[in-house]
């Protein structure tokens, strides 16, 4: 599975990717957000609605996990 | 800390101080959680309502919590304007004196806000929920009976609770916006709406005016627009239409817009964005935020009264029934509109420039617009007889 990654640089904290992510993978807590690639289900929406274009897909890790 | 109350509101933003201050106000022992160190810490916002909406849900406000009365308003396609006489009752915000002002109403009325407060986690236990939190670092204990979910776009408090709150990209607008000074331009007091079916994918720009000559400027394209993103968008229209206008901040956003299934779970009531109620023609949120956290509490209270919080869903048939009615229908015209947006914006707009252009919005209704429309436009003519029916369905059902 291929984690995202987050810009906390690009980010400016809209919440569009907590509002899109079903299992609560993302969460926004202490002016930061919070990714648990544990949660994350891949289906990226995160990324497409991102209006800072702050969240990209990394590279493949399955083997690491 | 350990503290038991018979109301959590989770956020203070429009629809969790609202909630709060009349839920208060019925005697009620209220909390608030404010994940922020501030109340109006981050407004993500262009801060345009009705003066209607504020009258019947908050009363009279303090004058500097309006920042522009609209008396004008600009309909731009592609650069070509037409312009309107509208006075009445929009007005532009000051969301920053605004939330604190309803702040101070609910903390009047006797509610307790906790600032810097974060709720991790929800758990139903003998019919009390459980919440987890930190505040400065330190864990918290929360107890209560009913917990108000005003967490806005990001809401974490309906899926906590069982509520599926998650929307897919197509069900949200992504939203870029600055403040900027325009003075010296045509934007300058007056109230701009930008389409584009190219560069506003789905959805619309907007200029907003605010006091000293400033304008909350942007933008909000469909979730699945694909291509550039908000932000590169809106420096696109800014640098193609507001050459030389100062920008001193940038924000970006989101609109969730959805008929979720459920807006609330025993003892649990979702209100505002957390509830996904913002309006899906004009992205507006405040005035469904501060209806919403009306109706909800106004529930609530009369089933705590009534130790009868299993049939919370009340609100939601409530809601659907009552002022959320026009949702679906504004719902499917903004989805009959995305689909036909390049074969409607031209002549529609043109029809505008013949018909509305220098008039005063008070000149015509609604409805004779609508006829007029569609007798002039044949697109529209075709699409609303294919249109009607599923409307008069929605209406009569």
């Amino acid at each position: 599975m291929k984690k995202i990654l987050l810009d906390h640089i690009k980010c400016k904290l809209c919440g569009g990717c907590v509002a899109v992510c079903k299992p609560l993978a993302l969460v926004v807590r202490t002016g930061k957000v919070h990714y648990s690639p544990k949660k994350c289900v891949a289906c990226y929406n995160c990324e497409k609605i991102c209006p800072q274009g702050a969240i990209s897909i990394g590279a493949d890790d399955e083997d690491k996990d | 800390m350990k503290t038991k109350t018979d109301v959590l509101v989770v956020g203070c933003g429009p629809a969790g101080a609202t909630a709060a201050r009349y839920l208060a106000s019925e005697g009620f022992k209220v909390v608030i959680a404010e994940r922020n160190s501030a109340v109006a810490q981050d407004i993500r916002c262009a801060e345009g309502l009705d003066m209607p909406t504020i009258k019947d849900v908050v009363g009279e406000i303090p004058e500097n919590t309006i920042s522009c009365r609209i008396d004008r308003i600009i309909i731009d396609y592609k650069g070509e304007r037409v312009r309107l006489n509208a006075p009445g009752h929009g007005v532009i915000l000051n969301r920053v004196l605004f939330d604190q002002h309803l702040s101070y109403l609910a903390m009047r009325a006797g509610a307790e806000l906790i600032l810097g407060c974060c709720i991790t986690d929800l758990e139903r236990k003998d019919d009390l929920w459980r919440a987890k939190g930190t505040k400065n670092g330190e864990s918290l204990d929360i107890e209560a009976k009913v917990v108000i979910g005003a967490d806005g776009p990001e809401s974490v408090v309906g899926k906590m609770a069982g509520i599926d709150t998650s929307v897919l990209p197509k069900d949200i607008y992504s939203c870029c916006e600055v403040r900027a000074d325009v003075s010296g331009m045509d934007e300058n007091g007056a109230l701009l709406l930008a389409l584009d079916e190219e560069l506003f994918t789905g959805g619309y720009a907007w200029s907003f005016p605010k006091e000293n000559h400033a304008a909350n400027i942007g933008l909000g394209i469909r979730g699945d627009a694909g291509g550039k993103r908000a932000f590169e968008r809106l420096a696109e229209w800014l640098s193609r239409d507001f050459k030389g206008a100062g920008v001193v901040s940038e924000i970006a956003g989101v609109v969730p817009v959805k008929k979720m299934e459920k807006i609330s779970a025993p003892g649990v009531f979702l209100v505002g964005d957390a509830a996904r109620l913002a309006d899906p023609l004009s992205g507006g949120g405040i005035g469904p935020a501060l209806t919403s956290a009306r109706l909800a509490s106004e529930i609530a209270s009369k089933l705590l009264k009534k130790d009868k919080l299993e049939d919370s869903n009340i609100y939601d048939k409530a809601w659907w029934h009552g002022e959320g009615r026009q949702f679906e229908q504004r719902l499917f015209l903004r989805n009959a509109y995305i689909a036909n947006d390049k074969k409607l914006l031209p002549p529609v707009f043109e029809w505008a420039q013949k018909n509305l252009d220098g008039k005063n919005i008070v000149e015509f209704s609604a409805d004779e617009m609508l006829l007029g429309l569609i007798k002039s436009v044949p697109v529209l003519f075709k699409m609303a007889s294919s249109i009607v029916p599923t409307l008069m369905k929605m209406v009569f059902k």
